[in-house]
Parts: structure tokens; sequence; C-alpha cells
């Protein structure tokens, strides 16, 4: 109980930090938002105007102070660029990114995991030698110069998908998945390439145990042991990765999206810090900060359920 | 695991939508007056040419995004070309540049260019159903008053006669209202806390149907429209994240159009799609900053004028397709364009390097020019230059910015010594590109500062006849090329590209893209 405590302590106490960072380094780079809005043919009365209805003309222990309040009640302001409440265009653009969030931590665990107890059988093998000449490659390949990949054999050459005509999950749900799936392989790769490295060591590293020997003199067979004992010490091993992948999901995400036309958060990051949308931006690196910080609390907890023998210190 | 830390994190994110106090009120999306329009089908009768379908729908892509589409608030230049299709003023522009009635049917203009008196025209519906009235009218003109839009300062009373009659005196004559008089007419009391922006309603060809951040907008046909009905039955706009997706997306068949720089002319397939080639309506230039060293100098700035040919420019970056200007003002007022001063500097680097020894700089200069980095035209541009300048011995180099760092270190503080970019006019006015040049105005971000310039500006703009008007600009144009204001290079081009199965796409004197002209080809 003490440890939760502390826990959500640190994460509050992070929180606060992110939130003061970004506040910071919004303000230092520069660019008027209201100069922004209005564009090279504003009048000065104009410009001041909206720089009183935005409030950017106060302080900025004012302005952070405003902000805080709201946030703290639930209301994130109005988004500048788009005339609209931050809420309601982030509730929207955040199922999106949740379902490509999922869509890539199902495929990231469905072929490393596999893939890397595969790999650790085939030790000293060219087999082992060919996968990882692959592995290499997917964790050098640039997210967008992959993204471009797929969309030219997907899209232009194979037909699969209409390269720019994404379906909204409104409209029709298959439609969605067919076109999110080649997002979500685009940031996949990578995370596949990395997941498949740590599971291939985990599982190498406990096929050296005394347990294992001790396993196969009492006469148990390869796979048994395999599968029951070294497999569920290994993964332990793993679980920690899930909380990086996570964070690595969002930054992967705003290349993605991008070079997809994905509406989802990452886009939307971008376009908010270009337009200088600081009600948003701020909204949007809180949401991803509070996700990122909560997933790695959740694999906490998840390492001492699986293996109890892990205590983590008071 | 899997199946344990996947509804946590699902879980996780649902609190985070429901941890509001309730203190926001989220605005409910009424919908739009275009469903109920939608039931009502009206016979469209077919028109003379074979090859003309009426119907179909049309994807427009669009790399930018729009602000909204309150045409009282609304600024982003792409916001105005959609609702361009949307809203209608009194009077609206014509593809030539000339304004006819809209919701006026008819117009006249006292001698004194300060009455102007407009007759409503008969049988104007607004998308939700309504007949436009007066009284909507004199609320437009008020609201338009309220937000500041541009001219609407010069307006001193307004009122209707009778119930088709709207009578607006202005403080001083103006000849130039009738572009402001295309300014949206809207339903009384639709916009008091810009209802517009996210539920538009106008009078226009096509009414709003719905809008998706980053994803789509959708426009119907508006069959009680009270001219010429659009051929299309629905026109989406999809948002692009950036130009460089429009190709792929023009090929693929996710989007049947888009607007491109020249340089598509190149990379698109003649068999399968049209081209619209037409202007941006914006001087492309070099500007200099007049207050900073070495460019304080006149012969310096005049220097850089005989180094440049703007003609590599539009050669290189634009394709061929530019239009020289060589002073502060577009080709498509073409009243105004002075032609003869395109020419004022020929490329001559000899000259170029007497004129800066002449100014103290036997050595040639070395300057920093920043450009926006959004703008790979702008960009371009620049590494053309850097080759035309080493020729006459000046250094150029470029610090690319982003755009908003731009408009805050270069456009507002002033600090910088030279930049490329593209500078546009909110209305089809010269007063829109030359103003800038006063010596006291708050936009005047090359520092520029002449009497002279501003002597003939003001006479120009207390003429009433209009010959002297357009000679006392022109003459304001010579100044800034001979003054070397700055370095004025192209009007850059500007390409409607769309699929061959559509037909009859229409440019305008600025920017606006017209979809109910574009009809499916049969």
């Amino acid at each position: 109980m003490r440890y939760l405590v502390k826990k959500i302590f640190i994460l509050i106490v992070t929180m606060f930090l992110i939130s003061i960072l970004t506040f910071c380094a919004f303000h230092v780079i520069p660019g008027d938002p209201a100069q922004l809005i209005l564009g090279t043919t504003a009048s000065p009365e104009k410009l001041d105007a909206l720089r009183t209805q935005l409030g950017t003309n106060l302080p900025l222990r004012e302005q952070y102070r405003n902000w805080i309040t709201g946030f703290l009640c639930g209301d994130f302001g109005t988004s500048i660029r788009y005339s609209m409440p931050v809420k309601s265009l982030i509730e929207g653009h955040v199922t999106v990114t949740l379902f490509l969030g999922l869509m890539v931590i199902c495929l990231t665990m469905l072929v490393s995991i596999p893939l890397g107890i595969f790999t650790a059988k085939k030790r000293g093998t060219w087999v082992e030698q060919f996968l990882g000449f692959f592995n290499i490659i997917g964790l050098s390949v640039p997210g967008f110069f992959l993204s471009i990949l797929l969309m030219w054999v997907f899209g232009l050459v194979l037909h699969l998908f209409t390269p720019g005509a994404y379906v909204s999950y409104i409209d029709s749900i298959p439609g969605f998945l067919q076109y999110m799936i080649f997002p979500a392989i685009a940031i996949s790769i990578p995370e596949i390439a990395t997941l498949t490295r740590y599971v291939q060591t985990a599982v190498l590293e406990e096929m050296d145990k005394d347990y294992v020997r001790t396993a196969r003199g009492k006469g148990a067979g390869t796979e048994r042991i395999l599968y029951r004992h070294i497999l569920r010490n290994a993964i332990v091993a793993v679980i920690p990765l899930i909380g990086m992948i996570v964070g690595s999901i969002f930054s992967g995400s705003i290349i993605v999206e991008q070079v997809f036309a994905v509406p989802g958060i990452g886009r939307l990051l971008i376009s908010s810090v270009t337009g200088r949308d600081f009600p948003l931006t701020q909204t949007l690196v809180m949401y991803i900060a509070l996700i990122i910080v909560l997933t790695n609390f959740a694999v906490d907890l998840l390492i001492q359920i699986i293996d109890p023998r892990i205590r983590l210190s008071d | 695991m899997k199946s344990r830390s996947l509804p946590i994190i699902l879980a996780l994110a649902a609190a985070l939508n429901l941890a509001a106090c309730g203190k926001s009120s989220t605005t409910a999306q009424t919908s739009s007056a275009a469903d109920t329009q939608a039931e009502t089908t009206a016979s469209v009768s077919t028109e003379g040419a074979a090859a003309v379908q009426d119907g179909g729908s049309f994807v427009y892509g669009l790399a930018t995004e729009i602000d909204n589409l309150d045409p009282f608030t609304a600024t982003t230049a792409d916001a105005k070309s959609i609702y361009f299709n949307i809203y209608e003023g009194l009077v609206k522009v014509q593809t030539d540049g000339t304004f006819t009635g809209a919701v006026a049917s008819d117009y006249t203009v006292s001698d004194d260019a300060k009455t102007y008196t407009f007759t409503l025209r008969d049988g104007v519906q607004f998308h939700n159903g309504n007949p436009v009235t007066a009284d909507d009218v004199l609320y437009s003109i008020q609201h338009a008053i309220d937000s500041k839009i541009t001219g609407y300062d010069n307006v001193d009373t307004f009122e209707k006669t009778d119930d088709h009659t709207i009578v607006i005196s202005l403080k001083k004559g103006d000849t130039d209202f009738l572009a402001d008089a295309s300014q949206a007419i809207v339903p009384k009391d639709s916009d008091n806390n810009g209802e517009l922006a996210l539920n538009p309603i106008g009078t226009g060809p096509f009414a709003f149907e719905e809008y998706a951040v980053q994803d789509h907008l959708t426009l119907k046909r508006f069959e009680n429209y009270w001219g010429t009905p659009a051929h299309l039955d629905e026109v989406t706009v999809r948002f692009l994240a950036d130009s460089s997706q429009e190709l792929v997306n023009f090929q693929s068949g996710a989007i049947d159009g888009f607007t491109a720089d020249a340089s598509i002319t190149e990379q698109v397939d003649p068999d399968t799609a049209n081209l619209n080639v037409g202007n941006s309506n914006a001087v492309q230039a070099l500007y200099l900053n007049n207050a900073a060293a070495p460019f304080d100098k006149k012969e310096v700035r005049q220097a850089l004028c005989y180094a440049i040919d703007p003609q590599d420019v539009i050669d290189t970056v634009d394709y061929g397709y530019g239009t020289k200007i060589g002073t502060a003002m577009i080709p498509g007022l073409s009243v105004y364009f002075d032609d003869s001063l395109t020419d004022t500097y020929e490329a001559n680097p000899k000259k170029a390097k007497d004129l800066l020894a002449k100014a103290g700089y036997p050595d040639g200069v070395s300057f920093t020019v920043t450009v926006p980095s959004v703008y790979q035209v702008h960009v371009d541009t620049a590494q053309v230059l850097v080759n035309d300048l080493a020729e006459a011995g000046i250094t150029m180099n470029i610090n690319q910015v982003d755009w908003a760092t731009w408009l805050e270190n270069v456009y507002t503080n002033r600090d910088y010594e030279a930049t490329i970019v593209s500078v546009d006019g909110a209305i089809a006015s010269p007063t829109a590109f030359l103003s800038r040049y006063l010596s006291d105005a708050g936009n005047n971000f090359v520092n520029f500062k002449s009497d002279e310039f501003d002597r003939h500006y003001a006479a120009a703009t207390e003429a009433i006849d209009e010959s002297v008007r357009e000679q006392e600009f022109k003459a304001c144009e010579k100044v800034l090329t001979e003054d070397a204001a700055s370095v004025y290079l192209q009007d850059i081009a500007n390409i409607l590209v769309y699929n061959k199965k559509f037909n009859g796409y229409a440019g305008y004197p600025l920017y606006a893209v017209d979809f109910s002209a574009i009809y499916q080809v049969q």
C-alpha cells in the first residue's frame, strides 16, 4: 500500500513537472498565435483584440495559472487553430491513435515473442544469422521511409488499400482496420526488431541456468523445458519493455500518421505546435505523458503479479 | 500478459475522458440545414453540351488546414477558398475580376463613390430554407463593421429604404467598396457568438454538410440556389498532412484534384489530368530590410537588382510558368500593373559590382536571407539566387526557419537582413499591395521610407477620377522599383490539377476554388 501511495505521489509530481516544462518550452520558441492566425494582412488593432481574446497578452505566470486551474477542472480550453473545444477535438483523435496503438502492440507481441524463441532455439545456425540481418534492418530503417515504402508497395503497386483515402471507424470498421493495418505495420517493425532481440537474449540467458540443466537431468523434453520453465522466467525480463513500446508508439505515430494522413493524436500534435496552439499542445502532451506514465506504473504491478519473487522496494 | 495490460490502458484512457468537472459545456453538433434541403430533390436540367453530366462527387485534396468557416473571423486563405462556395455577398467576383450581383440583383454607385445602393434579388434562400430579407443584410453589414472587416471602417451609415433596397453611405469616397461588398450575407443573429465557424449557413451553390478536423469536409449541392445550380452532387475536401502526399493520393485515386506549384507539371500524366494554370496573385520578392546595413544604401539594393535575373528563378523554380513583375503589384490587377517596370534592371554583374564599389563595398557584401522552410518554392528560389549573386561578388547565406518564427522575427520584429516570401493582398485592390510601403505603415516590414511614395499614395487614394487613381498608383510602383525597395521577382504560378473525368474549372484573380463550375465528363 505504501508502495502504491509513493508511486502515485511520484506520478503527480512527474505530471506537474511535465506541464511546467511544456509551458516553458512553448514560450521560449518564437511565434505569436495571434499573428499566425491573422497572417500578414492583419491590422494592429485586430491583433491586439485577438491577443486579449486569446489571453496571450497576460503575464506568463497568470497564463499558466489560468491554464492549470481550467485543466484540473476538465476545462482544457479552446483550440486556437481549430476554433473548437480542445476536449471534443482530442476525443475524436485519441480513439484513432488508441486503435493504432492496440494494433501495434498486438502485432509486436504476436510476431516477436515466437520469433525470439525461434531464433534462440536456432542458436549458432545460419537461420540465426539470417534473421539477425533482418533484425538490424528493422531497427535501422526510419519510420517515414518505411511508411512511404509500404504505401508504394501495398497501395500503388498491389492496390491493397488506397493511400490517403482514410476510412473513419464511424463509417466502416472493416474499412478502418484495412486502412490502419499498414500504418500499424510501419510503427511495429522497429518495435518487433527490438522485442525479438530482447526475447532471444532473455531465453538464451535462461537456457544456461542451472535449473534448466536439472530439468533436463530429470528427463524433461526440450519443448517442455522451453515453454514451462524458461519462457516464464524469460518473459519477466521482457515486460518492462512494454512500457517503452507504448512510448515509442506515440513518437512513431507522430511521423507515421502524418505520412498516412491518419487523423490521430500524432498529427494533431504536429499541427498544434506549428500553429502555436498552446491549449491544444499542452493538453495533448499531458495526455500522452499520462498514458506513458500510467502504463509504466501498470507494468511495475504486472511484474510483481507474474513473478512474486520480485518485491519492489518500499 | 497481453490480455492483462491492454484493458488497463483502455480503462485508463476512458477514465481520462470522464475526468472533467463538467464545467465546460460541449457544443452539440446541430445537424446542418443541408439535411433538410437534401430531401427536396429538384429536377436538374442538363445543359446543352453533350459532355456535361450532372451529379457525381468530387474529392479535393488540401495540404493545409482551415481555421474555421466563419466569414467574419476565418483568416486562412484555404478556409476562404472553400467557403467561397458556401457564402455570397451582395455582389460576387467573376473570373475576370469584375463584380456582378449575387444576393443583390442590381446596384448603383454615386458619382462621388460615397453612396452605394443595392437592390435585393427576389427568391434568394439561405441553406436553412429561409428567404433573404433586408434585415439579414443589415445584420451582416453591422457584423462586418463589428468584426473590423477591411473597408467597413469607412461605412458611415447604412439603412433599408424599403424591403428590397439597401443604401450604404461611406465616410469618404471609395471606388473599391464594391470589392468589400462581396463580404458574406448571413441570416440575422446567426453569428452572435461565432456559431457559423462550425455550422456555416449562406446562400451559395453548395451547402455545408460536415467537418471532421484533419480528415474531411463535405459540401452538398444547394438545390434551391437562385442562380445556375452546381453540377456536382457533393464535394469532399480531404485534408492531407503535407503537399508531398498530393501526387500519391491523386495517382491512387484518393483525391480527384488539388492545387500545386509549377513543379507538378513535370510529374503528372497529361493524359489523365487537366491542368488549370493560374497566378497565385502574390508578389514574390527578395525583400530587403531597408533599415539595416548594407541595405540602408540605395546603391547596394540596386546592385542586387542588377545581380539577379528573375527569369532564372521563373525557369528553374517555376518551370517557366511564373510571371515577371518588377514591382510590388500583381499582373492580375491589370489596370494598375505597370508592366514597363519589369525590365528596369537588366541582369548585369559588372554594373552590380560598380554600384557596390560606389556604395563603399569594393570587396562585395555578405548577408543572410531568412526563408520560411514550409514554402519549398521560396527555399528553392533562395538556392537559385545564391548563384546569381555569387557572380557579382555577393555572398548570400540561407537560414531556414519555421513559419511562426518567421512571422515573429522577420515580419513583426523586423529583425532580419533579407527574406524571400510571397506577399498577398487581403482584397483585389492596389491598396492591398502598396499600403505596406507607406513610411508609417505598421506592416511595412521592409522599413521602406520615401516621401515621394507617400505623396503619390495619398493622391491616389483621395482621387475619385479613375484615371488619376491609376496614374498615381503607377507612380507609387515606379518609386518602389527605382529606389529598389526590394528585388521583385515574380507572381508564382498556381496550378489546379484535376482528373480528366471532370472538366469546367475556371480560376479567379483571388484565392478561391469554385466547385460549382466543375462537372463530370460523360
